[in-house]
């Protein structure tokens, strides 16, 4: 079992009869780094919400690390997630009320698997601020930072306890042109380091340079 | 997890938070409170007068009796003969029997004519007995004990002379100034209306009305020796209370004092009459619960509205949460603890605020209300009242925690604000 993640006929639909998603085949194998795009309102989100298994295949497979999701009840299909997935989001990634470590700690807090796999999360947590260039930030407060700065937080704690598969979705978009550098520069940093398997989403093309794969959304999906 | 989240998040909300955990506070302490004034009051009523059996008087009305025989309200339209309660108290089944005398005030308060017994067997509040201050019982004449809500209001110490006025209206202004009483005890304090009031002696009574059997003083002088205790004959009394030996005989003595043939008296039964009572006046009882219990849907109002409104800028919040693994399980009962957190802390301060209030309060509700409140630990209703609330703020928390489980499901991790 190389895939991490594999649909097979996957059909997907927010009312009835109106599909968002129709997708015959998408295989990621682990460890790869795919880039998917496509235009805006195309259902990049929502393939990525049924991955994470928040939602729901209305007809076929999302299988995720060899695991058949429409066989797991919600609450399974949750630690999964938990346990073996990194999520980013385009903004506001963080929890105001809690410190930038804390943020970056939280998973573990959430899915005790996540923290089993840790020997010491702490310095774990500090080691992740290190390589993220976040060291001079940790005692902010989270509303204090930039854009940018709350972009490597988000991966950071997308990065803890070294899950399988880190989704991204359009994590730059947000930010400016020299940022968005940064942030792809140490996203494929940790890569190198850990192999991890990369979906990362945006509509903006010219990212592809950095990944093994692309995969253009309307392309696969039959339905739009 | 929870806690940690909980705690972080309330903290965030440090004054909605706080203004939520005061409005419960105060509920909280405003119900239990009421609560405890209320049977305060109730107990301190009906316990105005325990052990006795029954109150003898003239024929009237029941509730008259006993409020000028208890309370030393009113007055009686008719006196007994002293034979009658000689009589009475001869017969075998009573244990013992207190005589009063009525009809003269202290500048305000009454004087009431009785004998030792009265300081040896009047129990009130189940079974407290008078106890004295300082002194002890009248026996002479001229003798006088005062009431401690008396002697704080003019100061009296043993040994003080005081003149009694005719009469029980307000306005008294006869003055039985020939006939000048001596302080020779002052009592502890009982919250009844024992302490507003002066005791002498059944002889002591008649003595000071020598010479005024036309209603006025006649200015003659009174031979000093009719003053002397062993010459003064005892006529008439108001009323009397007895004891009986034996609890089953109660019924059939009141019975048959109902119907005794030589003057037209009655008996009634002061715990019964005490009850009856305050059930007339109870409505006074069910507003104060209607208050405390509205008091205590507006201190849930304040819960559902705080987390209510929370709840869609916490949207982003929660999808973050759910993409980290929580389920929308998770996320509501990370909302209905928060609100049972609020609720609990709420309870707790409520409760502190309460003893806070009450040792303070409590002084002043005993000499202006006679309400007796100890200060006791939380009765086992109280802790039932303390869950119920509880259960019904963590209610109102239900409301904004079902939203947040709907919020989550719909949004997914993908969240559009
Ligand atoms: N919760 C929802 N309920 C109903 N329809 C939805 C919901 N979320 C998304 N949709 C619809 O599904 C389609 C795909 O939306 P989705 O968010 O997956 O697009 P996207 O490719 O991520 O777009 P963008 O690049 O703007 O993020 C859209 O037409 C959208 O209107
Ligand atoms: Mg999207």
């Amino acid at each position: 079992m190389t895939d991490a993640i594999r649909l097979q006929n996957c059909q997907f639909a927010y009312h009835k009869n109106t599909n968002v998603l129709n997708i015959d085949e998408l295989t990621i194998k682990k460890g790869e780094k795919v880039f998917l795009y496509g235009p805006s309102g195309h259902g990049k989100s929502t393939l990525l919400n049924l991955i994470a298994g928040v939602l729901k295949a209305s007809s076929g497979n999302v299988e995720v690390l060899g695991q058949d999701l429409s066989k797991l009840n919600q609450s399974a299909r949750d630690k999964l997630r938990g346990e073996k997935i990194g999520y980013i989001f385009q903004l506001f990634n963080l929890i105001p009320y809690l410190s930038v470590k804390e943020n970056i700690e939280l998973p573990c807090l959430i899915n005790k698997k996540r923290a089993q796999s840790l020997t010491n999360i702490e310095a774990q947590a500090m080691a992740l601020i290190e390589s993220l260039g976040l060291f001079d930030l940790t005692t902010k407060s989270v509303t204090d930072l930039s854009i940018g700065q709350q972009q490597r937080v988000a991966c950071a704690r997308a990065l803890i306890g070294e899950p399988e598969i880190i989704i991204a979705d359009e994590p730059t978009s947000a930010l400016d042109e020299k940022n968005n550098k940064e942030f792809m520069k140490l996203l494929m940093n940790e890569w190198e380091k850990k192999k991890f398997t990369l979906l990362f989403v945006s509509h903006d093309e010219r990212l592809k340079t950095y990944f093994d794969r692309t995969i253009s959304l309307p392309e696969i999906n039959r339905h739009v | 997890m929870f806690n940690f989240l909980t705690f972080k998040s309330l903290k965030n909300r440090k004054f909605t938070s706080l203004l939520c955990v005061l409005s419960i506070a105060l509920s909280v302490t405003l119900f239990l409170g009421i609560e405890r004034i209320r049977n305060g009051a109730r107990d301190g009523f009906t316990n105005t007068i325990s052990k006795t059996d029954l109150i003898i008087g003239a024929k009237g009305g029941p509730l008259q009796l006993l409020l000028y025989t208890v309370f030393h309200i009113g007055g009686a339209v008719n006196n007994i003969k002293v034979s009658t309660y000689n009589e009475i108290k001869s017969n075998p089944q009573i244990e013992w029997a207190i005589p009063i005398s009525l009809g003269d005030t202290y500048r305000g308060f009454r004087v009431v004519g009785t004998d030792e017994n009265f300081f040896n067997h009047y129990q009130f509040r189940g079974d407290k007995k008078v106890e004295f201050q300082t002194g002890n019982i009248p026996s002479d004449t001229f003798e006088v004990v005062i009431g401690s809500q008396v002697a704080r209001k003019f100061g009296h110490l043993v040994g003080d002379p005081i003149v009694i006025s005719h009469g029980i209206s307000s306005g008294a202004i006869m003055t039985h100034d020939q006939t000048p009483f001596k302080i020779i005890g002052i009592l502890k304090p009982t919250q009844t209306p024992i302490d507003n009031a002066v005791y002498i002696t059944l002889q002591g009574m008649e003595a000071i009305h020598f010479g005024w059997e036309t209603g006025t003083p006649s200015g003659e002088t009174i031979n000093p020796e009719r003053f002397k205790k062993e010459n003064i004959e005892i006529t008439q009394l108001t009323s009397f209370m007895v004891k009986l030996k034996s609890r089953i005989a109660v019924l059939r003595m009141r019975r048959s004092i109902d119907q005794y043939e030589a003057e037209p008296i009655m008996a009634i039964i002061p715990a019964l009459s005490l009850q009856e009572m305050w059930e007339t006046i109870g409505y006074v009882e069910q507003i104060l619960l209607l208050v405390s219990v509205f008091v205590l849907i507006g201190g849930a109002m304040s819960i559902l509205i705080a987390l209510y409104t929370s709840i869609n800028e916490r949207r982003r919040e929660m999808a973050i949460l759910r993409s980290l693994g929580a389920s929308s399980q998770n996320v509501f009962f990370l909302l209905l603890y928060e609100s049972g957190l609020l609720v609990f802390s709420g309870c707790i301060l409520g409760v502190v605020n309460l003893y806070g209030a009450l040792y303070f309060i409590r002084p002043w509700l005993e000499t202006n209300f006679s309400i007796y409140l100890p200060i006791e630990m939380l009765s086992k209703t109280e802790l039932y009242y303390l869950g119920a609330i509880f259960i019904l703020g963590t209610m109102a928390g239900l409301i904004p925690a079902i939203k947040a489980y709907l919020n989550s499901l719909q949004d997914g991790l993908s969240i559009k604000i």
